[in-house]
């Protein structure tokens, strides 16, 4: 089995990465769309598209009663914010898509050791931290808006802030590795230049 | 860099083409290129051992210390 090169996985990832990239180039445009059109008629529309209320937890999905459950209208910045979130991570994962894209565009030239690798991984572990970091901010500030504007009864609803711990630990971990590719490309740039 | 490789001037001096040295020492002419513009970062004692057999010269002839900025203050105050 091939890692690097034409025919090898590489390159079977490289066009996993393309076909992604498309796939989430629309989805964003949707939402985008999405965003605008619910932002003007969003605050009537949503409660009636309601058809049941759902939320999960480890293992378990539930799904609650319409009647036992009561929507105010929803205000427009609440509509904003989530579809702004959605397509924030939209173009989270379009950037690191993307820099998938190039790095393995360059293992399939059988050029793994470069520069331009290690700037990408270095950019991907950032943008998971941050994205980490900024997922749990949303979560929260959607949970709030949930709490907000939705009502069960016999339920409280309370929003929790919690963090990803294993995003961070991949971010810190992609960090790491790229500080280790970076000496592979110090010591494969030393080879090169060794006479 | 403070190794210089004064490989242009011996190949003046044996009145040799770089073409025929690459050749001679079984290296390519790119490589070689690297080597006398000094961007090379090393030198293999196989390369140089090939180059003073070529060349008919000792190393210290190829190569030379020429201290630069701090290195070079450091040298004088010695």
């Amino acid at each position: 089995m091939r890692y690097l090169g034409k025919n090898s996985i590489s390159s079977f990832l490289r066009i996993a990465c393309n076909i992604a990239w498309y796939f989430n180039l629309i989805l964003g445009g949707i939402l985008l769309l999405g965003l605008f059109f619910f932002a003007i008629h969003g605050s009537e529309i949503l409660p009636q598209l309601m058809k049941d209320f759902s939320f999960q937890a480890p293992g378990l999905k539930f799904f609650i009663d319409l009647r036992m459950v009561t929507v105010r209208p929803l205000p427009r910045v609440t509509i904003v914010a989530v579809f702004g979130s959605a397509i924030c991570f939209i173009a989270v994962s379009l950037f690191i898509l993307y820099q998938l894209r190039k790095i393995f565009s360059n293992l399939v030239k059988e050029e793994p050791f470069v520069k331009e690798n290690v700037l990408r991984v270095r950019k991907i572990g950032v943008i998971v931290l941050v994205g980490a970091v900024l997922q749990s901010i949303v979560e929260y500030l959607i949970g709030y808006f949930v709490v907000q504007h939705v009502m069960i009864q016999g339920m409280r609803l309370v929003p929790d802030f919690g963090l990803n711990f294993p995003a961070l630990l991949a971010g810190l971990s992609v960090l790491v590795l790229a500080e280790v590719l970076k000496e592979g490309t110090e010591i494969k740039e030393d080879q090169n230049l060794t006479i | 860099m403070s190794i210089i490789v004064h490989l242009d001037r011996m190949l003046v001096e044996r009145k040799m083409s770089l073409t025929d040295l690459a050749d001679r020492v079984g290296i390519t002419m790119a490589n070689l290129s690297i080597l006398k513009n000094n961007k090379a970062k090393a030198i293999r004692f196989s390369t140089l051992e090939a180059l003073c057999r070529e060349l008919a010269c000792q190393p210290g002839d190829i190569l030379k210390f020429e201290p630069q900025g701090e290195e070079r203050r450091e040298v004088a105050n010695e």
